[in-house]
């Protein structure tokens, strides 16, 4: 798996929270050859893979990303937006952006020039979004209509050593670990049942994974996000560190046990791991996942990134790579203590 | 040919790549001279001798960053060179140095900020570019002090004849003069490519000194606010308005008699023009008209949204509005009588 290739691909199909179409389709490509792949009600992309059936596990990691709605079109032909997922205001201000109207539209997010703001305005983030797409309101009206998703425009780039930036790496990162999981899974006969969610809408009401693993009847479910990586400014407390392998969730919230075979896994096979300690419930998928049809067995396991919902997202690809790893050896692990 | 002037990364003080470009691009009737600092000054005859010396005048440099210091784990922190609005960097992608490693500027997670920061502006000191090195040593090898970082941001054409790029101001201006500059002209001309406009218009005093012009148009860029959430006496004036010819900024008073020459000409031959309606900003006039015993100077500029951001945004047909009336004004000049 030519996991830069992957992750540029994954990363440039659009796919704000509630509009997944076409990252839905790209995903359902690539989850085809691991198995029957079908969308449920809710936009979910579910992939059964087969295995000989004495265990039962759902791995999620969610397809959506942050974005921007548009609420009007302005007598000046801008477009009103909103946040659309929790995006970082203070990224937005001459962003560059897409517009999925009629077509895709490019635009520039405004931003008023510094000496015509009035002195209580100055130093403060702006509250109100304007974009700029370069037409008449008769025009944009045309192409644009309320409702239509916004994103921060594509672009991948490959850093110094293995690091990549791009926007959705939250949690595309995420889709790259269950597939790069499934393909060294591929041959090796495997006794567990998978099912593999990419899953809709989290970052505004995680209700696609509520929805998806309701139907899954699993035993157990493992959700793949991504967490915050250390940068200067930031609390070490708070952070993993980016390149030093996936951050093993530990939280009231999740499986201990899991956790802790999560962990035992890295160990025995030199896999690099951290812990991410969280005091509650995770702010992931799984917590709306693990209390579903009667209640899952949950772990998280989550990719360190930094600059988290911005254009310039940053991961560490070796961390993609070992907690696919990880997640892979995990599952073949259930089979041999049940054996 | 816009498109290939404003990939060019030229901060003030290290212009010589788009120095270098307009060279390899002038007629072959042209003389041109390298001054001391830099500028690239051009001599071409015309059909006749002028009554006065008319100099055109655009500058080369754009506003970009200097690292000014490479820190324990491998993040460059910088300082910007010329005025640029902390709001347009948070976030922001940039190419470092030389060999324009990608880089971006970010800074701890949204989530992780308290309410306060989340709607405060963080300030250019406070943040720092990601290059993905993984240590000083790392960074070092490949960044030193004093390299510049640009904005990576390239040329696109939308909405109804729209540009967006980065260093629009003034690769517009060195544009239109470079055009011009392939034509036969009525009368001899000095097309003067300053250096280091953004730090305080110093290029051109030194140019304006040597050359020693009866009269001077500045070609410039000048910050357009006509948003919708700007009130119209602070709009400045308007994209798709033409030509902007300013009677006051905070360098210049310009020649009453040249500025209602502006609008005469623009009248007479059907060109769009407006006033800039806010005494604001400042270009290379304020250094011109003071120089060499006195130049009677106007600056005729391309209005432009987000000036001094990565995605500047100017309209086509203003660029054209701003060559036809540059050409007919230093017609004028030239054979004006002598007072």
């Amino acid at each position: 798996m030519e996991l830069n290739a992957v992750l540029r691909e994954l990363t440039a199909a659009p796919g704000a929270s509630g509009d997944e179409q076409q990252i839905r389709e790209t995903a359902k490509r690539l989850l085809a050859p691991y198995g029957e792949v079908c969308f449920d009600a809710l936009g979910n992309v579910v992939c059964k893979v087969k295995g000989s059936g004495k265990h039962h596990v759902l791995l999620d990691a969610h397809m959506d990303q942050i974005g921007l709605v548009v609420l009007e079109i302005t007598p000046e032909g801008f477009l009103r937006a909103a946040p659309c997922g929790g995006a970082d205001k203070r990224v937005l201000t001459g962003e560059e952006v897409v517009v999925y109207g009629a077509e895709a539209l490019y635009g520039v997010i405004t931003s008023t020039p510094p000496h015509l703001l009035s002195d209580a305005d100055k130093g403060k983030v702006p509250q109100s979004l304007f974009i700029d797409i370069g037409l008449p309101e008769e025009k944009a009206k045309t192409l644009v209509t309320p409702g239509d998703r916004v994103l921060l425009r594509h672009q991948f780039r490959e850093m110094l050593g293995n690091a990549v930036s791009a926007p959705a790496l939250d949690d595309r990162a995420g889709l790259a670990v269950l597939l790069y999981a499934l393909e060294l899974l591929k041959n090796a006969n495997s006794t567990t049942d998978l099912t593999v969610v990419f899953s809709t809408r989290e970052e505004t009401t995680e209700g696609g994974a509520k929805a998806a693993s309701f139907a899954a009847g699993a035993e157990e479910c493992i959700a793949v996000d991504v967490s915050f990586a250390y940068t200067p400014d930031a609390k070490r407390e708070e952070c993993g560190v980016l390149g030093k392998g996936p951050m093993i969730g530990f939280a009231p919230a999740l499986t201990r046990e899991i956790s802790e075979q999560l962990e035992a896994v890295a160990k025995e096979n030199q896999i690099p791991s951290q812990r991410e300690i969280m005091s509650g419930a995770t702010g992931t998928n799984v917590d709306v996942m693990t209390p579903q049809a009667g209640g899952m067995r949950s772990g998280l396991l989550s990719i360190p990134l930094r600059y988290m919902h911005t254009g310039i997202e940053v991961v560490d690809t070796t961390d993609i790579e070992n907690t696919g790893l990880l997640l892979a050896k995990y599952i073949l692990r259930k089979e041999e203590a049940a054996c | 040919m816009l498109k290939e002037l404003c990939a060019l990364n030229a901060a003030s003080g290290r212009e010589e790549a788009v120095r270098n470009y307009l060279i390899a691009h002038l007629p072959k009737d042209a003389d041109y001279f390298v001054d001391p600092l830099g500028s690239l000054i051009v001599e071409k005859k015309g059909a006749r001798r002028p009554k006065n010396r008319v100099m055109l005048a655009s500058h080369m440099d754009e506003v970009a960053l200097i690292i000014t210091y490479i820190t324990d784990e491998g993040y460059l922190k910088f300082d910007p060179v010329g005025g640029i609005d902390s709001r347009v960097l948070f976030g922001k992608r940039v190419t470092v140095g030389p060999s324009a490693l990608p880089g971006v500027i970010g800074g701890k997670a949204v989530h992780q900020l308290t309410k306060d920061e989340k709607d405060s502006v963080l300030e250019a000191e406070n943040m720092f570019i990601d290059i993905g090195a993984a240590d000083k040593k790392e960074a070092e090898r490949l960044v030193s002090l004093g390299d510049n970082a640009c904005f990576d941001s390239e040329f696109i054409e939308f909405g109804d004849g729209f540009i967006k790029s980065k260093a629009l101001d003034d690769r517009v201006g060195n544009l239109i003069m470079l055009e011009m500059l392939q034509k036969d002209l009525p009368f001899d001309m000095t097309f003067c490519f300053t250096v280091q406009e953004e730090i305080g218009t110093r290029g051109a005093m030194a140019a304006a000194a040597r050359i020693a012009p009866d009269y001077a148009i500045v070609i410039e860029s000048t910050t357009a606010a006509d948003l919708p959430d700007t009130p119209g006496h602070k709009q400045v004036c308007k994209l798709g308005g033409g030509a902007v010819v300013g009677f006051m900024d905070h360098g210049t008073v310009y020649d009453r008699a040249l500025y209602k020459k502006a609008f005469q000409l623009a009248e007479e031959n059907k060109i769009a023009c407006q006033p800039k309606t806010m005494i604001a900003g400042g270009n290379d006039a304020a250094a011109i008209h003071k120089a060499a015993g006195g130049v009677r100077t106007l600056a005729v500029s391309v209005p432009c949204r987000y000036i001094h951001s990565p995605a500047c945004v100017a309209k086509k047909s203003d660029i054209d509005c701003v060559a036809a009336l540059v050409e007919l004004l230093a017609e004028a000049f030239c054979d004006a009588p002598k007072d």
